[in-house]
């Protein structure tokens, strides 16, 4: 299923407010820039879908937070994030489990600590959340692995431990950047299956790749970030 | 490799280089810090002893002349000057091994000269009393005798207590300088040594006061360690130096037992700045991240 990006302007009154809305938001930069408007509802699974450099991470680095420096407007959970405080943000963030695309796993923790390390870093106790950790790593196939250096894992478990780090807090939104990298076939569907059984569950997940069919049977809301397919149709063309 | 759940501690998210190394400089800190405060607690002591002891006083050193010995003109002395009315009291001072062991010599060396006895007169508090309203009576009954008025001491040595207890404060605020600029550094070059671990963890929903509160832990034990170590070693040196060398030039002073406690609190001390200063130290760093 494809489809351009929701006008805001089309959403109803009583439905709930989008996870995340993005107005008028410059991706990409440069000459070949967009300006993006979807919006991403709960419990909805969608895919981005761009050429390299064209704003998908940067888009990620927005919703996760992790960049603050955009024009337009951009709503998560239903407030702009341009007005959050300083003390508010880590809060937002906690909301939010994400697979960066390099990963970004610590080599010099266990697979066990580095999802603990997500655990950790809300505050809450990981010895107390360590069976849940276990069941977690179990569930995702990790289990012979829970000791290991993430450098000793081979590139599926690598790719299973960042989600499971992403997933570990329970978050209400899922967002996963390339989350298959460079995996095909079954490996590819190893890590899109939990992403897709938590959709099942009610939560958002939002996957970014350059590959338009990376969901294949899995349904979902595709959306484009080129030219024209990214920006509302009825925004007025900058040039 | 597995792992055993239920045995399992969550890793520091410090490094392990944490404050590592920081031990060796606090030591050498430290070791003068503590072995300041226990000269400062000895000087300070010898100093309030001074002025109580002996701060009202004047020790007056009676000689034997003609046919009076030296002990005779000491008993006129004390007879004489108990009743002036500017005198809490005299004592006339036993003989000290050595004065005996003087006077013995020179009684056998026939010189028919006795060893001078010595006595302590007590003034009455705030007495206007000066060394010649004292000797000029001993004079008038032919007594030959010697005056130190103690109280001419006084002010140096109010003064000279005033200057060292100045140069040791600042001795100590210094020492407490390093430490704190020691373990703030420590601090930032471990957060800079897990820049990426930070930036991930602020990226899950880590508060800066988090992430700041990893390295205090570390850094804090490493100055404890370094502070224990060198206050004793102060301990010892002082111990050991004091009795090869400061003794014979310092006789005031003399060390007590008591002393050597002022080097107790400095492990305690670099340890708690170690904490504090290295939490400031993680902050500012923290901050600076991008």
């Amino acid at each position: 299923m494809s489809r351009t990006p929701t006008d805001p302007a089309d959403e109803g009154a009583s439905t709930p407010p989008p996870v995340v809305r993005f107005e008028g938001v410059r991706l990409g930069g440069g000459v070949g820039g967009v300006k993006a408007t979807f919006a991403i509802n709960p419990g909805g699974l969608y895919l981005l879908t761009g050429p390299a450099g064209s704003g998908k991470t940067e888009a990620f680095d927005l919703i996760g937070l992790n960049s603050r420096r955009a024009q337009g407007r951009i709503d998560l959970f239903g407030q702009d994030v341009s007005r959050l405080k300083t003390r508010e943000v880590p809060l937002m963030r906690r909301r939010i489990g994400r697979v960066f695309q390099d990963l970004r796993l610590d080599d010099d923790l266990s697979a066990f600590d580095n999802v603990a390390m997500a655990v950790r870093a809300t505050g809450a106790s990981a010895e107390d959340s360590r069976h849940q950790i276990a069941e977690l790593l179990g569930w995702l196939g990790l289990t012979a692995q829970m000791g290991k250096r993430p450098k000793r894992l081979s590139p599926l478990d690598q790719r299973r431990l960042a989600l499971a780090r992403a997933l570990v807090n329970r978050p209400t939104l899922i967002i996963a950047d390339e989350p298959t990298g460079e995996l095909e076939g079954k490996a590819a569907a190893a890590v899109l299956g939990p992403l897709i059984d938590m959709h099942h569950v009610g939560a958002t997940v939002l996957v970014a790749s350059r590959r338009a069919d990376l969901l294949g049977d899995a349904g979902g809301t595709v959306m484009s970030l080129v030219p024209h397919a990214a920006r509302d149709p009825h925004e007025e063309d900058p040039a | 490799m597995s792992l055993n759940v239920a045995r399992w501690r969550p890793a520091p998210l410090a490094p392990r280089s944490t404050g590592m190394g920081l031990w060796m400089a606090v030591l050498a800190v430290t070791l003068i810090g503590a072995a300041a405060s226990i000269i400062g607690m000895a000087g300070v002591r010898a100093g309030t002893a001074w002025r109580a002891q002996w701060g009202e006083s004047i020790t007056i050193a009676a000689l034997g002349h003609g046919l009076e010995t030296s002990e005779a003109a000491a008993a006129r002395i004390e007879d004489l000057l108990g009743r002036h009315a500017g005198v809490a009291g005299v004592q006339i001072q036993d003989p000290t091994p050595n004065d005996a062991l003087i006077g013995g010599l020179m009684d056998a060396a026939g010189q028919g000269v006795d060893a001078p006895r010595f006595l302590i007169v007590r003034l009455r508090p705030g007495a206007k009393v000066t060394q010649a309203d004292l000797a000029t009576p001993v004079a008038a009954q032919a007594i030959v005798a010697r005056y130190d008025d103690h109280r001419t001491q006084n002010a140096p040595i109010e003064r000279a207590a005033l200057i060292a207890a100045g140069a040791l404060a600042a001795a100590l605020l210094a020492v407490l300088i390093v430490i704190a600029a020691l373990a703030a550094h420590a601090a930032r070059i471990g957060v800079r040594r897990v820049r990426g671990r930070m930036s991930l963890l602020r990226s899950l929903g880590a508060t800066q006061r988090f992430m700041a509160a990893q390295f205090p832990g570390p850094v804090s034990m490493s100055a404890t360690i370094g502070g224990l170590i060198g206050a004793v070693l102060a301990v010892a040196l002082i111990l050991w130096g004091a009795d090869r060398f400061a003794r014979p030039w310092f006789t005031a002073l003399a060390l007590d037992d008591w002393d050597l406690l002022a080097a107790l609190p400095w492990p305690l001390i670099a340890g708690l700045i170690g904490w504090v200063f290295a939490r400031l130290g993680a902050g500012g760093a923290l901050r600076r991240l991008t």
